[in-house]
């Protein structure tokens, strides 16, 4: 259970780090005409999905290095 | 079922909600982006034909007035803009409108533009075109 929770955690907080450095998925620009509208909200949308991802995946990962890193009493040697 | 196989399919399906989500958000405002003028129906526009050439942007007006590197509209006016080359591959790009769209020779692509805000936006040539690539800079001035 608390691998679960940490696993979790990990995700969210990659999750955070990503839509932060993103500015949480703003426009780059101001909107300024109707297509600009359509074109900036893709942007955005495209931008939490990809965090979405990159969260599941790098979360996981860096959660499986650190929960089966390599131990004294494990190995081949 | 046993817990590892519901974690495989929950990946899975996971997976292909997100992909199936970002697919038809995209198409709807593709859609949206490409038939703007058609969509907006009766609304008059105003042709402006789009012309890249190695290393500068040429407008021609329905009157026939031809600028280079400047592009001026009117607020809240719809146009239709037509991208051809008479060299090589451009790329029409103006970051603050969110339009990117490739000039190719022979071709003629069309793109539409409304501008709400009044307001001076660069234009760029987003595709290496030759040494003179980083000179062809333009603006769109988008008068009240």
């Amino acid at each position: 259970m608390k691998d679960y929770m940490i696993w979790s955690l990990t995700v969210v907080a990659v999750l955070l780090i990503w839509m932060w450095l993103g500015d949480w998925g703003r426009p780059p620009y101001p909107i300024a005409s109707p297509l600009s509208g359509y074109v900036f909200s893709l942007y955005t949308i495209v931008y939490v999905g990809a965090g979405v991802v990159t969260a599941l995946f790098m979360g996981s990962m860096i959660f499986f290095v650190y929960r089966f890193r390599e131990r004294e009493s494990y190995g081949e040697g | 079922m046993e817990r590892g196989r519901i974690m495989e399919m929950a990946t899975i399906l996971g997976a292909t909600a997100v992909l199936a989500y970002l697919a038809v958000v995209t198409a709807v405002n593709l859609y949206a982006i490409d038939s703007y003028g058609s969509l907006a129906g009766r609304e008059n526009y105003v042709t402006i034909k789009v012309v890249g050439r190695q290393f500068s942007w040429e407008f021609i007006y329905p009157n026939g007035t031809r600028t280079f590197n400047t592009l001026t509209l009117k607020v809240g006016q719809l146009y239709k803009l037509e991208l051809t080359s008479v060299d090589v591959i451009h790329a029409f790009y103006i970051p603050k409108l969110g339009i990117k769209y490739d000039t190719v020779p022979g071709f003629t692509y069309v793109i539409w533009l409304k501008v709400d805000t009044p307001g001076i936006y660069d234009i760029y040539c987003a595709e290496y075109c030759g040494t003179g690539h980083y000179l062809m800079l333009g603006k769109v001035v988008v008068m009240p």
